[in-house]
């Protein structure tokens, strides 16, 4: 690369911070998908990734993303490219979950609380006599 | 008074079934006396499998004293029964060789039952016999916070001393942490006391003089039952929130 290029490529502003959500865009997408609201999207990535962030974030991720998806798929496709022939995904059924579902997946997830027995506040050996404090007053 | 017993609906007040013959049910004949003559509903339970007639509160109050067989994996829950539908208190007197079973009961059923506002209190009793001091540590050693504590001190002998009681390093540690309740039954003429046991008579029917008793009744009998009920109910009048629910 010569040093014009260089020049150019070090001209350029610093690439924009990417989301937090862009490591779960796939699981995101693929719970839109199956009909989930973005409350529930929130609950699976609290529960599930432990990740928290606010309903609007997840609403404007997804926005975003999903009008630069239908940007590029409204641009001309190259010449004799074979990414000219448009993808396509196979029908698959999916069934959103239920209720239910949702619930017993957070149940699954939540911690064990094992709570450790409580100490003792008296112990007695019976196997020891009982020691007298004053041996003198044994009777 | 921890917040559980300010707020207690319900209690069970039982005798720690430990060493026999230190007068575990002559307390509990004692205090049951001490309820009717109070006029405070109790239903009377006897968990003494060993003790068939003689002696047995089953005996001293004929007809009104469930015998109840402690030995099976819910015996103990006839505790809950009897709250559930009759009073508020419970008097239950254990007999000797009955620690296991109550303290697995405890272990298993102690929290959804504090959960319904019941409290308990275990009445140990001793004597001058350290065997019956180490009863006690036993069962408190096993039972921790879970009751309040009650310790009769039983003058078996007119000249009885609590040395064991009173001066051992252990029962230093136990009113330490537990601050028990202590009392004093005083010494009762044998003669009266085994006329007593022979014929189930409670002091109360000797004071009243509601027996047929030849021997009970005669004035001195007469007038030491009433002598021993009144300091007995006295010392119960000291500790009687942990009589009541």
């Amino acid at each position: 690369m010569d040093d014009r290029v260089h020049a150019i490529l070090d001209s350029l502003p610093p690439p924009r911070a990417r989301s937090k959500l862009e490591p779960y865009a796939e699981l995101i997408r693929a719970l839109r998908a199956r009909g989930l609201s973005y409350r529930d999207i929130v609950t699976i990535l609290r529960e599930r990734c432990s990740l928290q962030v606010g309903t609007h974030t997840v609403y404007n991720f997804v926005r975003v993303r999903t009008r630069a998806h239908r940007a590029r798929a409204h641009r001309s496709p190259r010449r004799g490219s074979l990414a000219a022939q448009p993808r396509t995904v196979p029908a698959q059924v999916v069934e959103t979950p239920t209720a239910l579902e949702t619930h017993l997946a957070a149940v699954k997830t939540r911690p064990i609380a094992s709570a450790p027995p409580a100490p003792k506040e008296f112990a007695f050996n019976e196997h020891e006599p009982l020691r007298l404090i004053s041996p003198s007053k044994k009777s | 008074m921890t917040s559980l017993e300010l707020t207690a609906r319900k209690r069970v007040v039982v005798s720690m079934g430990g060493k026999g013959g230190v007068g575990k049910t002559n307390v509990m004949t004692g205090l049951a006396e001490w309820y009717d003559a109070n006029q405070i509903p109790v239903t009377l339970l006897d968990l003494d499998t060993e003790n068939k007639a003689r002696g047995s509160l089953t005996h001293f109050f004929t007809g009104r004293v469930p015998k109840i067989n402690i030995h099976t994996p819910d015996g103990l829950d006839s505790f809950l029964d009897y709250l559930d539908t009759g009073p508020p208190i419970v008097l239950a007197d254990m007999g000797s060789g009955a620690g296991q079973v109550t303290h697995t009961w405890f272990d298993q059923m102690y929290d959804p039952a504090s959960r319904q506002g019941i409290v308990f209190t275990a009445i140990g009793v001793v004597t001058t016999d350290p065997a019956s001091v180490e009863s006690v540590l036993t069962w408190a050693d096993r039972l921790q916070r879970r009751v309040a504590y009650l310790i009769v001190e039983n003058e078996v002998d007119a000249h009885a001393t609590f040395t064991y009681w009173q001066e051992s390093a252990q029962v230093r540690a136990f009113q330490h942490v537990f601050q028990p309740a202590v009392i004093r039954m005083a010494y009762r003429l044998p003669h009266l006391e085994t006329a007593l046991r022979n014929y189930g008579v409670t002091l109360t029917q000797v004071a009243q003089r509601q027996t047929s008793v030849p021997e009970l009744q005669l004035t001195k009998a007469i007038l030491r039952a009433e002598g021993y009920r009144d300091r007995l109910f006295e010392q119960f009048e000291q500790v009687k929130d942990r009589l009541l629910p």
